[in-house]
């Protein structure tokens, strides 16, 4: 049996005003498990309380009624927080810290050696391509490069329990596709995913599992490919026809079954399209202030288990 | 999990290392020492009241800014992490919430001390410089505003070569530079005069007291700010509340006094006294009057009471930090 790693029963959150009076209920009665190596998807329109779950799994917000045990531990324990880590929805970092320097900070709120500190500081900073821009401060940086140094810290203890809220908010196409290969990579890997998303798009190439919340109320559950399977229909992929042979298929169609067949060409969709133009266009300038753009950027080898991880 | 000094050590450094990257804190600092520097140039108040007008307005300085200081730091750091949600990003760390609000409220203690040092410096110093019965040293004068301009000149070019942080370069240098300063006026004194170098050097043993009981006063005046910080962290709220607190405390004993006549030894009396510190007990001015130093029986009951506030507001405000929810 798999292993599970968050589980949430019954959970409610009232938010009260200064006299204690009810002002929002933010989350209402929602119950789901999340087992280990899943990815698991939190869908909602803003305001639905995907946030406030995630705060409520960390142990920044406590919830009204209900339980919440991650890693087998209620969410006030500290010690369980050295396996977990967060991206918040907005990155939060500190202003007048370098990027290296707010890496070297976070790694020492784990307890890591220095040396080690160091390794994977480098480690990350190659992986989100902001090795170049290391000694400016990230009050300097765009909003997208800020998240990266965001995932970056998030990623720093090698945790087992992954809580990314809107983690592609803010990144540019390529950085988003990487955001995902990384997040297909550590599942991969046994580390299991949180993510927080109202960009459908991302939230279906990525996930295995969703939770789709509305006014704080679970709306849905379930695998992403039995939710969006639509069992009533299928699509036939051909090389494209000669209109006769077209013409002719599609009559025996309607003959044969007596609905109406549609064809289409197939689309691609636009972030293939602009990575491929990413990709032949000229290189940067000198001095160019952006994050590097690779689209293969590697997954930082301490993250990749004491197997395949390079010696210090 | 016990507590670990690694992290409580790595959230001070940081705590300290972004109060001093803020230009305001600079800027204060550097105003405090240049009007320390400057205040024997402004006595306009003759009849042989020089130094002690002297000392009286660096003391000032020493109190006002620098309860402005801890305002400031305790809201700049505490404050803007509970607004930026910085806070929700630490704590969801293995960092706990007292360790995280007290390793806090220890950064603000540094950057008081630092500025403390700044402002004993600068008033050996200017001591110095206007002392009617050893005669004028308008040359020591000077002295401070080369090294408050050393300091900022040698940060600018750090800054300008390997981009390191201008403002906190500056704050850490500026101690070095008067401390540097200071030991070239004693070494001059030495070759010319072993006696005036001796009272430098006493003048200086004299103030430290004094200036420990100030900062002793602002640690309770921090302890207050950040414990407000952690419930109110806008800086309008928590700057009407410190000034408040300041103002009451400023008045507590002229009105106990009053009260006194009025109704002798009455509970209320007492009660008002032990409602909040008292700031006119952490004010050296008269005892330094004539030469005199501080007791140091007086500054060993001065660091229990301030020990005392300071530990009744941080357990406050480890409770309200303890229940507040970071959203």
């Amino acid at each position: 049996m798999t292993e599970c790693r968050v589980q949430i029963e019954k959970v409610e959150k009232t938010f009260r005003d200064f006299w204690g009076r009810a002002r929002v209920r933010a989350v209402r009665g929602v119950s789901f498990d999340v087992a280990a190596g899943e990815v698991f998807g939190l869908l909602g329109p803003n305001g639905s309380g995907k946030s406030t779950l995630m705060k409520m799994m960390l142990g920044l917000l406590r919830p009204t009624a209900g339980q919440i045990r991650v890693l087998g531990q209620s969410p006030d324990t500290t010690a369980i927080r050295a396996r977990i880590g967060y991206m918040p929805e907005e990155s939060s970092l500190y202003p007048f810290l370098t990027a290296e320097e707010t890496l070297d900070f976070f790694g020492q709120l784990f307890g890591l050696e220095a040396a080690e500190r160091a390794r994977r500081v480098e480690e990350l900073l190659a992986m989100t391509g902001l090795a170049h821009a290391r000694c400016r401060r990230v009050g300097e940086f765009s909003k997208g490069m800020a998240r990266r140094v965001c995932l970056a810290q998030t990623l720093i203890n090698d945790p087992d329990l992954i809580l990314l809220d809107e983690p592609t908010a803010g990144l540019d196409p390529v950085g988003s596709r990487q955001v995902k290969e990384m997040i297909r990579a550590l599942a991969q890997r046994g580390r299991t995913v949180i993510l927080s998303s109202h960009l459908l798009a991302d939230v279906e190439d990525v996930c295995d599992r969703i939770a789709i919340l509305y006014h704080g109320l679970l709306c849905a559950l379930g695998c992403v490919n039995d939710l969006l399977e639509e069992h009533g229909q299928i699509r036939i992929l051909l090389p494209a026809l000669d209109p006769a042979v077209r013409e002719e298929s599609l009559e025996w169609l309607r003959r044969r079954t007596g609905a109406v067949p549609l064809w289409e060409h197939p689309r691609k969709d636009l972030e293939t399209v602009f990575l491929e133009t990413i990709r032949h266009a000229p290189p940067p300038p000198e001095g160019a202030s952006g994050a590097a753009v690779e689209e293969e950027a590697p997954l930082a080898p301490f993250l990749k288990g004491k197997g395949e991880s390079a010696p210090p | 999990m016990a507590f670990r000094l690694d992290i409580f050590h790595a959230l001070v450094v940081q705590s300290v290392r972004e109060s001093l990257r803020q230009p305001v804190i600079l800027l204060v600092t550097t105003v405090a020492i240049l009007l320390a520097a400057l205040m024997p140039f402004m006595t306009a108040f003759q009849f042989g009241e020089e130094n002690r007008l002297v000392m009286d307005g660096i003391l000032a300085l020493h109190f006002l800014l620098g309860a402005y200081l801890a305002g400031a730091v305790s809201q700049l750091g505490l404050g803007l992490d509970l607004q930026g949600r910085a806070a929700g990003l630490i704590l969801c760390k293995p960092v706990r919430r007292a360790e995280f609000f007290l390793a806090r409220f220890t950064g603000v203690l540094v950057v008081l001390a630092l500025f403390s040092f700044c402002l004993w410096t600068a008033a050996v110093l200017s001591q110095q410089i206007g002392p009617l019965e050893h005669g004028e040293d308008e040359r020591a004068g000077l002295i401070i505003l080369a090294a408050v301009a050393a300091a900022h000149g040698i940060s600018g070019m750090i800054n300008y070569r390997r981009g390191s942080p201008y403002a906190e370069w500056s704050f850490f240098l500026l101690p070095i530079a008067l401390g540097m300063a200071l030991s070239f006026l004693l070494i001059r004194d030495l070759r010319a005069d072993v006696a005036s170098a001796g009272r430098v050097l006493a003048s200086g043993v004299r103030l430290l007291p004094a200036f420990g009981l100030v900062y002793l006063g602002l640690g309770v005046l921090a302890a207050a700010a950040h414990t407000l910080a952690a419930r109110f962290s806008s800086a309008p709220v928590l700057a009407g509340f410190m000034t408040l607190l300041l103002v009451l405390g400023l008045s507590l004993e002229p009105l106990i006094h009053e009260w006194r006549g009025a109704v002798a030894e009455s509970l209320r009396v007492m009660g008002i006294a032990w409602l909040m510190p008292s700031w006119s007990l952490f004010w050296p001015a008269d005892a330094l009057y004539a030469g005199r130093s501080l007791p140091l029986t007086y500054l060993g009951w001065a660091a229990l009471y301030s020990v005392t506030w300071t530990a009744f507001f941080l357990s406050v405000g480890t409770a309200w930090f303890a229940e507040r929810e970071l959203g």
